[in-house]
């Protein structure tokens, strides 16, 4: 991989980072909920309890 | 999220405690991007009990009168695994002291400052916080002569140059 492909690659990578950064923070809940459930199955198997959080309809994606 | 955060309001309109303020990742989170987490820190100021005593008791009591239940280290309120941390240092009360007020959809709240924040990850210092804090120094918009303020004021400049080595 070139150094140009490289560089747009991480550049492309900090956009992404900076637009997550300004969503609005109801929005990055709805996100971290989505995580919370992509990741429990993964923790469970590892013998690791979580709770992913059970709230309000408007927290949800 | 929203419906935790009234609890927590009438908490402190009920004089349970004495002021709250979300810290943890999902303060982080008011500033950067999202990742994992599966509990929310609140940072508490307790009324002092008759006999000078600083105790969580009378908020697991309020919280169980409108059923919420224990969870490990967490209470669990509208949903939400909750974990009630005292300030108990000189960092905590100033972060909580200056905290600001925000909105999550129609419900005021209050979070740390990002720089208060950061300082407390330096001061708690595990890998976790210090990976954290790298991405976090990228992401947030700091105040930095606000932040070396807070750094000075309770000693941790040296351990954040100490950091700095490893990042």
């Amino acid at each position: 991989m070139e150094n140009r492909d490289l560089n747009q690659l991480l550049a492309g990578k900090q956009r992404r980072r900076e637009e997550l950064t300004r969503l609005p923070i109801e929005e990055k809940i709805r996100a971290v909920i989505r995580l919370q459930h992509l990741a429990a199955h993964i923790l469970k198997q590892r013998g690791k309890k979580v709770r992913c959080w059970n709230i309000a309809s408007s927290d949800r994606a | 999220m929203e419906a935790t955060l009234r609890v927590l309001n009438e908490l402190e309109r009920d004089g349970v405690i004495t002021r709250y303020a979300i810290g943890g990742a999902v303060g982080a989170i008011f500033y950067m991007e999202p990742f994992l987490t599966y509990d929310l820190d609140v940072f508490v100021v307790l009324p002092e009990t008759a006999g000078g005593l600083l105790t969580l008791a009378p908020i697991d009591e309020a919280l169980k009168r409108r059923g919420c239940t224990e969870e490990a280290e967490c209470v669990l309120i509208e949903g939400m695994p909750v974990q009630f941390l005292p300030a108990d240092n000189l960092l905590l009360e100033e972060a909580l002291a200056e905290a600001r007020e925000t909105a999550y959809a129609e419900t005021t709240t209050r979070v740390l400052r990002p720089e208060h924040l950061a300082a407390i990850m330096v001061q708690t210092g595990r890998d976790k916080d210090r990976q954290r804090f790298s991405t976090f120094l990228q992401d947030a918009a700091l105040d930095a002569g606000y932040l070396q303020g807070v750094l000075e004021r309770h000693q941790l400049s040296d351990r954040i140059e100490r950091w700095k080595t490893v990042i």
